[in-house]
């Protein structure tokens, strides 16, 4: 079988407008935030869905990043992105 | 290998037979995951692709870029999906490709913005072996 060189896709887009939360998440990739989630209300949230920012800096006390992940099922990254903006936002 | 332009051409026109009449595009967060696997991460926005999404020639698809949407949530765009139909749960995957901000295979101009206007300025698919 020869070799085949592979597809190549090319997509550009914008977006404008909209809301975000106070402070933006831009920037902040394993984030997400969404006004009324059925889940996590006005909160930001993990991107993959699998807790808040206030239940990860709850779930954080006497337990390192490394923990709260696996109680989770997410990633020690997104923990540290969680509590990274929860102190932007206390900061601001 | 090199192929004949119209066997590239006829093989991407296959993508308009595959996606159905009715298909969507999915711009997700995170990693992409397997193609067959149910989808990861936060949905920010879904594509409606028109009846007969794009057209083939010289070995490329070029989409129709679909109708604005509104952006479903605020989040940074990792992966993208085609998919037949509109529901997307691993089995109607008819391809899925990276987003980036400034980056991937399909390259946003921004973060998403929950209620924020998103567009699709352009979308091609090349067969690589001119």
């Amino acid at each position: 079988m020869p070799d085949l060189n592979p597809m190549r896709v090319e997509g550009r887009g914008e977006v404008s407008g909209g809301r975000d939360p106070d402070p933006p998440i831009h920037g902040w990739t394993l984030l997400a935030w969404q006004p009324g989630h059925p889940q996590f209300g006005d909160d930001v949230f993990l991107e993959d869905g699998t807790a808040s920012v206030p239940e990860i800096l709850e779930a954080m006390r006497g337990q390192s990043p490394i923990q709260v992940a696996r109680v989770y099922c997410t990633t020690p990254a997104h923990v540290h992105q969680a509590l990274g903006y929860a102190a932007l936002a206390k900061g601001g | 290998m090199n192929l004949h332009d119209t066997l590239r051409t006829n093989m991407m026109g296959l993508l308009t037979t595959s996606l159905t009449s009715t298909s969507r595009m999915i711009i997700y967060t995170g990693s992409k995951p397997s193609k067959t696997a149910a989808p990861t991460g936060t949905p920010l926005g879904t594509f409606t692709l028109s009846a007969t999404p794009g057209s083939a020639s010289g070995g490329v698809y070029t989409f129709t870029n679909p109708a604005n949407i509104t952006a479903a949530a605020s989040g940074t765009p990792g992966y993208g999906r085609i998919i037949d139909g509109t529901v997307d749960d691993g089995t109607h995957t008819q391809g899925q490709f990276t987003c980036g901000v400034g980056s991937g295979e399909f390259n946003w101009g921004s973060a998403f913005t929950s209620g924020g206007t998103v567009s699709v300025t352009s979308m091609s698919i090349t067969e690589g072996n001119a």
